[in-house]
């Protein structure tokens, strides 16, 4: 079903806010959810509030990429988030919270390929990493545009992607997920240490 | 583990690891809503400030503020509750939507709220989420202040497919008492399967929604989705058929978890699959690949309306990697046959791939 609008105004501003939200809103709520750590209504409010900040300069915003804008609009958004809770003194991971999608799809998901260490092992991650392993990963960014994202130099993108796929390679949680995988041969954390290569 | 295996589970991981998470349909007129909420705050405030220090208030501020005051409600249909905000506020979901010993109440989340609960299809099954059409409300039964009414729908997360997606529709009046709770109706003895996900709207202050039956015997790709316009009669809404369309679906038999070995020409050897088949209608992303994948997202492109094949394509990747579509059948073993179908346009931009793979259920 069509709304009206579909069909013609493809100029519209408005019209194409609301566009630019329907196509690209759950990639970017899947960012902010990782962002967070999982917790589902503190990822729908730094999306909501990203969107918010792109909608004020929307006609500029919409003129380059308003996925980049509101990407690093996440990123500015959860780093604020963290150093608060960091002041507060701690974050509790949260599989326990995700969303009502969580159960039943990770419940799949984990009937594939038991990813659910590999879940526990990147919500473990310190937040920077994270953010730096999702922009790499999620989006596929070049190290260039991280940087940019995450305001940093292409350095310490390199670092963090570096000590984030180490802390995620040494992770306990990964023993089942390392079983499981083509190709490799069952094998416990510590002889994975060993075998890995960056 | 290799690092080319940590990244792609991570890439894997990423994708699916936290479910696949979507934004409420009214999150972008929520957005416009509080911005321009929080403009006219701010003119206000300004035009406050200027009275304070006896400055004579710009008449455009003034005749904005006295209209706003006295005028009646709008009889447009699109304009939103001039101070309503439904963000954070608790409602009470219709008992159907509270599955099991789920949550009796649910707090709305710029218009989304979230319920918890189990049936006895086991848990997952029971996931319910409430979500408002608009955090910030449409009019749908008329534009007066004793009919005004915001619009909210109870999405059942079934990962059987769209068509049981959405299963009841509330519309709350402008004080937040429930004003009615509509149901799909049943037509020439076909019991609806639910509303269709996100196929709610307002238009002209009547509220529109599609309504799906699920597909006959003989044509499992098939589904029917009917659209009907709800009428306020000043006691109750009833439903007016306006519109039926066939809708091209995952036929049931498909939808199930595959693994299996894919043979291509670009491989040197046979690479180990996932394949999840989540179900959804033509048109939308349908299931996911794994481990040998662009995106991994898979796309119905069409299904036979016998149920005995269909086409998927998986969306290009970042790095520009775009398989051709497959082609899945599933033979009288059980299991699924994946082929891919070459491009016979040479200036298309998908991949001259050939191969495929016979899959089963792990």
């Amino acid at each position: 079903m069509l709304d009206d609008r579909e069909r013609n105004d493809g100029d519209d501003p408005e019209w194409a806010f609301e566009r630019f939200v329907a196509v690209s809103g759950d990639r970017l709520l899947l960012t902010a959810l990782w962002l967070v750590g999982g917790h589902r209504g503190e990822a729908e409010d730094l999306l909501q509030g990203a969107l918010e900040r792109t909608y004020r300069h929307w006609n500029r915003v919409r003129a380059g990429n308003p996925e980049a804008y509101v990407r690093r609009a996440l990123a500015n958004a959860a780093t604020s988030r963290w150093r608060r809770l960091r002041v507060r003194g701690h974050e509790v991971p949260l599989l326990a919270e995700h969303e009502p999608a969580g159960p039943d799809l990770l419940d799949h998901a984990t009937r594939l390929t038991q990813r659910d260490g590999l879940v526990r092992a990147l919500l473990s991650l310190p937040p920077r990493q994270r953010a730096v392993i999702v922009l790499r990963y999620l989006h596929d960014l070049p190290e260039g545009e991280v940087a940019a994202t995450l305001g940093c130099s292409i350095g310490s993108v390199r670092s963090q992607a570096f000590r984030g796929l180490a802390r995620l390679r040494d992770s306990h949680h990964l023993v089942d997920i390392a079983d499981t995988l083509p190709g490799d041969e069952p094998a416990r954390a510590n002889t994975l240490r060993r075998r890995n290569t960056l | 583990m290799t690092t080319n295996h940590l990244e792609d589970e991570i890439r894997a991981t990423l994708r699916t690891g936290l479910g696949h998470p979507s934004v409420d349909p009214g999150l972008a007129e929520a957005v416009r809503h509080r911005v321009q909420r929080r403009r006219r705050q701010t003119r206000a405030l300004a035009a406050m400030a200027v009275v304070a220090v006896g400055v004579s208030l710009p008449v455009v501020l003034r005749t904005d503020g006295a209209e706003r005051d006295s005028r009646p409600a709008l009889a447009d249909t699109t304009s939103a509750f001039a101070a309503l905000d439904w963000a954070n506020t608790t409602v009470d979901p219709p008992a159907e939507c509270a599955a099991g010993g789920g949550a009796p109440q649910v707090t709305l989340r710029h218009g989304g709220g979230l319920v918890s609960g189990a049936t006895s299809e086991g848990p997952g099954a029971g996931m319910l989420l409430v979500f408002g059409g608009s955090s910030a409300g449409r009019f749908v039964a008329g534009s007066t202040a004793e009919h005004a009414a915001v619009l909210l729908y109870c999405r059942h997360l079934d990962p059987g497919g769209p068509a049981v997606d959405t299963s009841f529709v509330q519309i709350y009046r402008d004080d937040r008492t429930l004003l009615a709770t509509l149901t799909p109706p049943a037509v020439d003895g076909q019991v609806p399967t639910g509303f269709a996900d996100r196929k709610v709207r307002v238009t002209g202050n009547e509220l529109f929604t599609a309504v799906d039956y699920p597909p006959a015997q003989d044509t499992p790709g098939l589904i029917t989705r009917r659209t009907f316009v709800w009428r306020w009669n000043g006691t109750e809404f009833t439903p007016f058929l306006t519109g039926e369309e066939s809708i091209q679906v995952v036929p049931k038999a498909f939808i199930d978890v595959w693994a299996g070995d894919i043979a291509r020409s670009d491989l040197a050897a046979p690479q180990r699959v996932a394949l999840e088949i989540a179900g959804g209608e033509q048109g939308t992303v349908i299931g996911t690949l794994l481990h040998l994948h662009c995106s991994g997202k898979m796309k119905l492109l069409s299904a036979a309306a016998d149920g005995s094949e269909i086409y998927l394509e998986e969306l290009p990747g970042n790095n520009g990697c775009a398989p051709p579509p497959v082609r899945l059948t599933i033979d009288a073993s059980g299991r699924l046959h994946y082929d891919y179908v070459p491009p016979t346009d040479s200036s298309s931009n998908v991949q001259n791939l050939t191969g495929g793979g016979i899959f089963t259920n792990p």
